[in-house]
């Protein structure tokens, strides 16, 4: 469980914990499409110091989001690799073996490693700070006007918040199958290639079967408390908007705003 | 050969958020050979504390023998499938492990692992299929055909068949009938009486504790808070009101015959003896 970082809740109680979750799933989308926008280095520069503004205001420790950023080292590797190959305008920067490096391969690597960066600290500060089932109500509310076109809001919501539920448990269950099998001598660690291939089998079978038995226990648990899709339902949980959430929300549409402008500039 | 838990300590997630101490500095001495039944509340430590018996979990600080082999904390622990062969486990609702197409798959699993020549496979299936009660009408059917308590059987023949010296199970009677969880201990027994298997049990069922365990051993919030004889812990009532453990409704008996005057030998413990033992002083007064 310890070493999965990304998307994960982290109960802190700060100002960023106690936003509505409509207003968080709306500032983050705001602050992507400013991310996505060409604002250059003095526009990231500004919107990395909103963002670690975040990070210090969700009490969130930098750590936990560096680990979730682990496995982005592949992809840069990747990435550079490409653009190294394929990207061959400014000013070139030095060879290796008959292999020319630009300037502008560098700087698009850049860039497009910062906005990952970038999108990834703002989701990961998004999921850290907002219980899941909050997040699927925010959700179930952001989708509420597509109903009119038939878009069903609440079985979406329904559905991710299932699945979210269910994540923690299928990674106990995992840990458990795979302890089980550990004592039957499945060595997933130093074994070779076909006992690896055989302990995954014993690892994914019974975790199949057990989602499924899961999958039609909660199925029936639902009926049995008269759930049925598409009637209208109350809630327990209402949410509310409070002046900081406004507050919060201006201040991310300022930050858009004024990446606008930088662009046009 | 001994199994010694020195000074054990064990952290879930540390340095997390989610950290949390579920075994505090420890220090227990198992005897080989007993049966040992390991009783405390949901959440006291119990399954955390078997799960470091084969390797599965490795003490965060001080250290844990099993027969020859000692498990350190912060060091590389190496060579831990030998260690699983003789320690085996048999976790809560084992049913889930279940994955082969057919029964006679699934029990020769285990012993496949740990490089059992086949010929030898097949009957340590048999033969752990017998031991649970299943003849062999059940080697060519697929496990997820049979019901929840045939499973459990499956499950622990799957473990047997391995044909460990050391035999731990984490409640293995949760969900059973009455009759089914009395044929699943008898088993136990016969495994420690006649194969001199040591067994170690997790349970919360007290009578279990009385009638067939050797030694029982309490645990409380991560810590070991009693280790001895079952039937002096059963005997101890202070201990036991300290605890909060409320013996088995013949050992209240028990007490209340000997309050009243009965002389009762130190071994009646369960209802037949007690009954002979009565009517042997009524008859000689």
């Amino acid at each position: 469980m310890s070493n999965i970082a990304l998307g994960r809740y982290i109960p802190y109680d700060s100002l960023l914990h106690r936003l509505d979750p409509r207003i968080k799933i709306s500032a983050m989308f705001l602050y992507l499409i400013a991310v996505f926008l060409p604002v250059g280095f003095l526009g990231y520069g500004i919107l990395g110091a909103v963002l670690l503004l975040g990070v210090l205001m969700s009490k969130i420790k930098l750590s936990f989001i560096l680990k979730s950023m682990r496995p982005m080292l592949f992809m840069l590797i990747f990435l550079l690799i490409i653009n190294v190959f394929v990207i061959k305008t400014g000013v070139p920067l030095f060879s290796v073996l008959s292999l020319t490096v630009y300037s502008d391969a560098l700087i698009q690597v850049f860039y497009i490693m910062v906005r990952l960066l970038l999108m990834i600290t703002v989701t990961t500060i998004l999921t850290a700070t907002t219980k899941p089932l909050d997040l699927t109500l925010g959700i179930e509310d952001l989708l509420g006007p597509l109903k009119r076109f038939k878009v069903p809001a609440h079985e979406i919501a329904m559905m991710i918040s299932i699945a979210l539920r269910f994540i923690p448990t299928l990674i106990d269950e995992t840990y458990r199958i795979m302890k089980a099998q550990a004592s039957r001598g499945v060595d997933l660690k130093e074994g070779k290639m076909r006992e690896k291939v055989m302990g995954i089998l014993s690892l994914i079978i019974p975790l199949f079967v057990s989602s499924f038995q899961r999958a039609e226990d909660l199925a029936d648990a639902m009926e049995a408390r008269g759930y049925f899709p598409g009637k209208t339902r109350t809630r327990y949980k209402q949410l509310k908007i409070k002046r900081a959430d406004i507050l919060f929300l201006m201040f991310t549409g300022t930050v858009l705003a004024g990446m606008i402008v930088l662009v046009i500039l | 050969m001994a199994i010694e838990f020195k000074a054990v300590s064990y952290e879930y997630s540390p340095n997390t958020p989610f950290a949390y101490v579920a075994l505090k500095n420890i220090n227990l001495s198992i005897q080989v050979g007993k049966i040992t039944a390991i009783i405390g509340a949901t959440g006291s430590g119990k399954s955390t504390l078997v799960q470091h018996l084969n390797a599965l979990l490795i003490p965060t600080q001080g250290e844990v023998v099993v027969l020859d082999k000692t498990l350190y904390a912060h060091s590389k622990n190496t060579q831990l499938k030998a260690l699983r062969q003789k320690v085996g486990l048999v976790f809560q609702f084992p049913e889930a492990q279940l994955f082969e197409e057919t029964i006679e798959k699934d029990v020769g699993f285990g012993p496949k692992n740990f490089g059992v020549p086949p010929e030898e496979i097949k009957q340590r299936v048999i033969d752990s299929l017998k031991m649970v009660g299943l003849d062999e009408t059940y080697l060519d059917l697929s496990p997820f055909e049979l019901s929840g308590g045939q499973k459990r059987r499956v499950a622990i023949a799957g473990i047997l068949a391995i044909n460990p010296d050391v035999l731990v199970l984490d409640e293995p009677t949760a969900g059973l009938d009455p009759q089914g969880a009395q044929q699943m201990m008898a088993l136990f027994v016969n495994l420690n009486r006649t194969y001199q298997k040591t067994i170690l049990i997790v349970t919360h069922n007290m009578e279990q504790v009385l009638d067939y365990a050797d030694d029982v051993v309490v645990m409380e919030k991560g810590e070991v808070v009693s280790q001895g004889k079952a039937r002096a812990f059963f005997k101890d009532k202070e201990l036991l009101d300290r605890l909060d453990i409320v013996a088995p409704p013949v050992v209240t008996l028990r007490d209340q015959l000997m309050g009243n005057g009965f002389t009762l030998s130190e071994d009646a413990f369960d209802l037949d003896t007690i009954a002979r033992e009565i009517a042997r002083e009524v008859g000689h007064e």
